[in-house]
């Protein structure tokens, strides 16, 4: 007897859930950051508006490149509904705290699809996800240097309009000197 | 039907679900009715029967008191009208299936493809 779940597809039934879940929150995170590039422009941070709008773009690629990913393999990609967006912050500093928190379950969310694939020996799918887990070091890392900027400079006077200008300047590599 | 490439993956009192390697599809019969489907729409028929709460049927409140529900899959003619028993029974029906399905999975890979290797 052939194996047509096999034949069909190269994601199990539980790894396309998994990575359709992914795609959601990538999406998610896509339009969440896009509303706080506009609470940042609003209130005149538009260097933050700017990094915002550009890791709004970032998300949006991750999406198509999961959702490509499943499609390629024989899966049914779900094209995700986005809801329940924050568009309003008290302060300056929530707008980066909530940023990295929204990285931080990134994170954790393709942690638990590489431990599926670990599971599964689904060693093409982990691969896979390979640049996806590199590129949350470097999204971890932005966000973390962002807030961690506010108790640097400090929020007083000219603060946030210095930590505004600051956070286009964060950049990460990897290798070192 | 050619009996060599119809193979039986699960049945029960509500139905039967066999396999057919030539058109690399499934054929499911439940209560007695006949159905084609490719493998995306017998999972996608898996999902919609396993997405109905049947809880909420009982509900004093229920926005559904007939409890009964309406089963379509896209890109194929078929149509079933089901109450929650039957919801119950079907569900059941592609359970053990997949089930199976996954079995002959694990199977395969040890026995067939580890030949390759």
């Amino acid at each position: 007897m052939k194996d047509l779940l096999r034949v069909k597809s190269l994601i199990s039934t539980e790894l396309e859930t998994l990575l359709n879940s992914q795609i959601k929150k990538e999406a998610h995170s896509s339009a969440q950051y896009l509303a706080m590039s506009s609470w940042c422009d609003q209130n005149g941070f538009e260097n933050s508006a700017d990094y915002f709008f550009a890791q709004a773009s970032e998300e949006r690629e991750h999406q198509l490149k999961l959702f490509k990913y499943v499609l390629d393999m024989g899966g049914q990609a779900l094209s995700p509904e986005v809801s329940s967006l924050k568009h309003e912050f008290e302060s300056f500093r929530e707008v980066f705290e909530f940023a990295l928190e929204t990285e931080i379950a990134i994170t954790q969310s393709f942690k638990k699809i590489a431990s599926t694939c670990h599971k599964e020996q689904d060693f093409v799918t982990m691969e896979f996800l390979n640049w996806f887990l590199k590129e949350q070091r470097e999204e971890e890392y932005k966000a973390r240097r962002a807030v961690e900027l506010f108790d640097v400079i400090g929020e007083e006077g000219t603060g946030r309009w210095e930590i505004d200008k600051a956070v286009t300047k964060i950049s990460y590599t990897s290798e070192q000197g | 039907m050619d009996c060599t490439s119809f193979i039986e993956v699960f049945s029960n009192n509500s139905g039967v679900v066999y396999q057919c390697d030539n058109e690399l599809c499934f054929y499911v019969e439940f209560e007695g009715r006949r159905a084609k489907y490719s493998v995306r729409n017998l999972k996608q028929l898996k999902v919609k029967l396993n997405n109905f709460k049947i809880e909420e049927i009982f509900a004093v409140d229920s926005l559904n008191p007939s409890g009964t529900e309406i089963v379509t899959i896209s890109t194929t003619n078929y149509c079933y009208i089901l109450n929650p028993l039957q919801i119950i029974r079907f569900r059941e029906l592609l359970a053990q299936t997949f089930f199976n399905l996954h079995v002959n999975q694990v199977l395969r890979d040890k026995l067939h493809y580890a030949v390759f290797a």
